[in-house]
């Protein structure tokens, strides 16, 4: 019954930071055991949709709702089922990592010590350690910590692996986030964005590109993997002056051809079949390209 | 523009606006408009525009060009670029001069017309000087400009009060002696020069560590803190609104270090007799300089647990945390005024009660001390400051932001009951007409809950502040909760709802108070028409076996005396029934808040007789008037009481 809910439902949300409007209608659904990307150039919208998803910005028109909840009329509510991780992290000088896991831990109904101790063993973080002392990347790694802690059911992850080395990052995606959706499958879901989609590749379900403040796309991964191939052919002489409708972009190299397809790849993969080319491959887009190829169409 | 030019017009900026507030607010300072009444006025704020700025704006002035670089988190970005730190201090150095040197000579000036240029100007000098000398190396030790402003002044603070002493001294045997004040002059100069050089030093080989700012400093400091307190202070797994109180504690550490600069300071004064059983000097400049340090933790208390989080970025992620925005900024306003009044106030106070407990008489140094105008002025300070903070980004702009709010709290005090005055005065058709309507026997409780039993206007000041305080505080927590918006003129936006409330309240009040005044008046005007019939009826009957208790109508009184339009209006067809008491027979209490006595005279020419009497109206109100007055006497005590 509880899956029947949304994680995350936002509909014709509009935000402007005076008259530069940053989100424009738009509209997602997140569903409970789900991992959702929000991608997009710097400046596009993410961080400030995460904002009004937190009501720490009131959108200007539009209705978000978080396990079926306004975040607006029950702030309190909405909090407890989620834990953020904010693109700039920040903790109080004074305290070392085990008193701000601490006064973090008294906020919440739930904190999984256990995981808590792996993971600081995970990251070789000193808890001893002052807050003022800590580099970017070990304020990043305490904010997923007490993000993953509480085990709420919903992550909300802005740009999280920002500052990460690449082990840390590689570990934190492949073994804490899929830890944290192991935890109770079926029920939590990730709301992230990041600029690094190829490191989320394998975690993402579904997602929206997002540009000047407007969603650009929105498919489940795989649908998008099965909807944007790229073409390759080898021709032994000139290149055929074909038009291909359903082509997002094409690019020659000397004999060589390549077409990215939006969901047209058998047509036109049949007509250059027609072409006879000396090669003809067909390959699936990575996240990342498709979010290139959107973004560049 | 050169490179070099481009460099010094961003330290020029930076120091630009708020030069420009320190220069008008010493311009204002320099206005005397002379006033003929007691009561409080705006204007009187004026003449603490001259202490402040040289106490506290200018050395603060002094602390920003390098405040601002960690204020803004770019002094990794300045000592990155590949300019020779000498240069760098140089160029900020010459910049702080360029803007304190006029800012400090206007500020004298006008300290000095309001203290005659006497040793008081001098003090305020040598503070400048001092203050402005020592602002590199405080800033670089605390690592913010307020916490530098409080390093360098509680450094030299207790210079002062020692340097204070001796010049008081000088003062009681005669006039100071040159060779005084000479080897003051080289003091000062050689303190000032050994401090700028330390703070060339310490910019010289400044390292820049990981983490906010004075954190170095003030791990030191806490390095004297009891194990107890650290053990209380550290946050625990289960207590959430325990734990937010410890945090706020914390984000108040440089308010508990000027608590305990404020504790030295009240002893040195007592300890060196500048503070006196029964004798508390307000205007002696040390005693000032230790209320403006009370000012100045007040401030603080109020700007800096919300102005510091937000410059750590720390705001934002604790709203994100499951517990209420609500319960988030009560809990900071409440310790916030509470860690003021404790610190600001209970500091002082009870160093001067436990000295006057060791002299046998705990009460005898405060008892000249305005304490209640400390308390108020503490509370004021800390809410207004906190409110800054909401509005504006950080310690530093919401401290500086408090001077001029306040100063536009007064004005628009004063200019709402300005208008309610004129509102008053020029529309006098509609209250003749209102005043022609309302019985002014009947409205007697009325009037009397609005000016208070001794006139002392407390329930509409209540309804005033009230209002104000409700606007204040749902605006505040509306921006506690809210994204700071860095747009253009979004502060001075955010200013206008306060500032039309009280302008509004004090408009009402002032009307309100007006016409209940005059409603009295038209009261007392009657009472004392009838009176003066009253007791030129009663003399005539005084040598023809005068009964004791008479009745008459308004006609007979107007027998006795002129009675005015008004009077014959609201007496005609009352009985007036008179009872004569015997002379010189004392008066039984007054029964406030309904009943108030005044000086009336008797008959012309002869002794007055006292008597008690009721006005009974024909619209089934009753007033109660009681002339007593001493043998052989011409006048007496007129009280009257209307129901």
């Amino acid at each position: 019954m509880t899956n029947a809910i949304p994680a995350i439902q936002i509909e014709n949300l509009s935000y402007a930071y005076g008259r530069a409007e940053a989100v424009h209608q738009l509209n997602l659904n997140v569903r409970p055991g789900r991992c959702y990307g929000l991608f997009g150039r710097n400046g596009a919208g993410k961080t400030t949709t995460m904002k009004c998803l937190l009501n720490l910005l009131r959108p200007k028109s539009g209705q978000i709702r978080v396990f079926g909840i306004d975040p607006a009329k029950n702030e309190v509510e909405v909090k407890k089922r989620l834990a953020y991780v904010p693109d700039q992290v920040a903790f109080y000088p004074w305290m070392t990592v085990r008193e701000t896991l601490d006064y973090l831990a008294s906020f919440r109904e739930n904190w999984n010590r256990k995981i808590e101790l792996e993971l600081l063993e995970r990251f070789r973080l000193d808890a001893a350690q002052r807050a003022a002392n800590l580099s970017k990347g070990q304020r990043t790694q305490v904010a997923l910590i007490a993000a993953v802690c509480p085990e709420t059911d919903l992550l909300v992850l802005d740009e999280p692996t920002s500052g990460l080395d690449p082990i840390v990052r590689r570990e934190f995606i492949e073994t804490v986030i899929g830890a944290y959706q192991e935890g109770h499958p079926g029920q939590r879901a990730i709301f992230v964005s990041t600029h690094l989609i190829s490191e989320f590749e394998g975690l993402i379900d579904e997602f929206t590109i997002m540009d000047a403040g407007r969603a650009m796309l929105t498919l489940q991964a795989d649908e998008a993997r099965e909807r944007y191939r790229k073409i390759r052919a080898r021709f032994g002489s000139t290149l055929p002056t074909i038009k291909f409708d359903g082509a997002l972009s094409s690019r020659t190299n000397g004999r060589d051809l390549e077409i990215v397809a939006n969901g047209a790849s058998s047509t036109i993969e049949q007509r250059l079949r027609a072409e006879n080319p000396e090669e003809l491959s067909t390959e699936s887009l990575s996240l990342e390209e498709i979010f290139v190829a959107t973004l560049k169409s | 523009m050169t490179p070099r030019s481009i460099q010094l017009y961003k330290e020029v900026r930076q120091l630009f606006w708020p030069w420009a507030c320190l220069v008008l607010g010493g311009f204002l300072s320099l206005l005397h408009i002379p006033r003929d009444d007691y009561s409080w006025s705006p204007v009187d704020l004026l003449n603490w525009i001259p202490p402040f700025g040289c106490f506290l704006a200018i050395p603060l002035l002094a602390a920003l060009p390098l405040g601002n670089e960690f204020q803004h988190r770019t002094i990794t970005l300045l000592l990155a670029q590949p300019v020779d730190r000498r240069e760098i201090w140089l160029r900020k150095t010459m910049v702080t001069l360029v803007a304190v040197l006029p800012v400090a000579i206007l500020y004298l000036f006008s300290f000095g017309r309001i203290q005659e240029f006497d040793m008081d100007f001098w003090m305020a000098a040598v503070w400048i000087v001092a203050a402005t000398a020592g602002s590199v190396a405080g800033t670089l030790v605390a690592r913010s400009a307020i916490g530098g402003l409080a390093l360098s002044s509680s450094f030299f603070g207790v210079l002062f009060v020692a340097w204070s002493k001796l010049a008081e001294s000088q003062r009681h045997h005669g006039n100071i002696s040159s060779a005084f004040l000479w080897a003051t002059g080289i003091v000062v100069v050689g303190y000032a020069v050994s401090i700028m050089l330390l703070g060339r030093r310490m910019f010289l080989r400044f390292q820049i560590a990981e983490g906010p700012h004075g954190e170095i400093g003030l791990a030191t400091a806490t390095r004297f803190v009891p194990q107890f307190a650290i053990d209380w202070l550290r946050s625990r797994p289960r207590g959430a609104i325990l734990n937010l109180i410890r945090r706020e504690v914390r984000l108040l550490r440089v308010v508990w270090l000027l608590a305990l600069l404020s504790f030295v300071t009240w002893s040195c004064l007592v300890t060196f007799h500048f503070v006196k059983p029964h004798d508390f000097p307000v205007e002696s400049p040390p005693v000032a300089l230790a209320t403006l340090l009370g000012l100045l933790i007040a401030l603080l208390a109020g700007a800096l647990p919300l102005g510091e989080e937000k410059t750590q970025g720390t705001h934002t992620w604790q709203l994100t945390l499951p517990i209420s925005s609500w319960t988030q900024w009560s809990v900071k306003l409440s310790v916030a005024l509470c860690t003021s009044l404790l610190t600001a106030v209970g500091v002082p106070l009870s160093v001067l009660l436990v000295s006057g407990s060791l002299v046998g008489a705990p009460l005898s140094y405060i008892g000249n001390a305005p304490l209640l105008v400390f308390v108020l002025e503490a509370f004021i300070i800390t809410l207004v400051a906190f409110w800054c903070s909401c509005v504006v980004k950080g310690t530093v702009r919401a401290a500086l932001w408090c001077f001029p709010m306040l100063f536009a709290l007064g004005l628009a005090g004063a200019l709402g009951s300005w208008m309610g005055t004129i509102a008053i005065d020029h529309s006098k058709f509609f209250v003749d007409l209102l005043f022609a309507k309302i019985d002014p026997f009947r409205a007697n409780r009325i009037v009397t809950s609005v000016l208070g039993s001794s006139g002392s206007h407390v329930p509409l000041l209540a309804v005033l502040v009230g209002a104000l305080l409700a606007v204040g505080l749902i605006q505040s927590h509306r921006l506690f909760r809210g994204q700071l918006e860095d747009r253009k003129f979004h502060a001075i936006k955010s200013v206008f709802p306060p500032l039309a409330t009280l302008i509004l309240c004090c408009f009402l009040a002032a009307t309100v108070l007006l016409f209940a005044w005059r409603l009295r008046q038209e009261q007392v005007d009657i009472a004392r028409e009838a009176h003066v019939a009253i007791e030129a009826l009663e003399t005539s009957a005084n040598g023809t076996n005068a009964l004791n208790v008479q009745e008459f109508t308004l006609d007979d009184l107007a027998k006795g005396g002129p009675l005015s339009v008004q009077s014959r209006h609201w007496l005609s067809n009352s009985t007036i029934v008179v009872r004569r008491e015997a002379d010189g027979t004392q008066p039984a209490s007054l029964f406030w808040p309904y009943e108030y006595a005044s000086l009336a005279p008797a008959a012309p020419g002869k002794n007055a007789i006292s008597y008690s009497a009721t006005i009974h109206t024909p619209r089934g109100s009753e007033c109660n008037l009681r002339f007593w007055a001493s043998p052989s006497s011409q006048t007496g005590f007129l009280s009257q009481s209307c129901q």
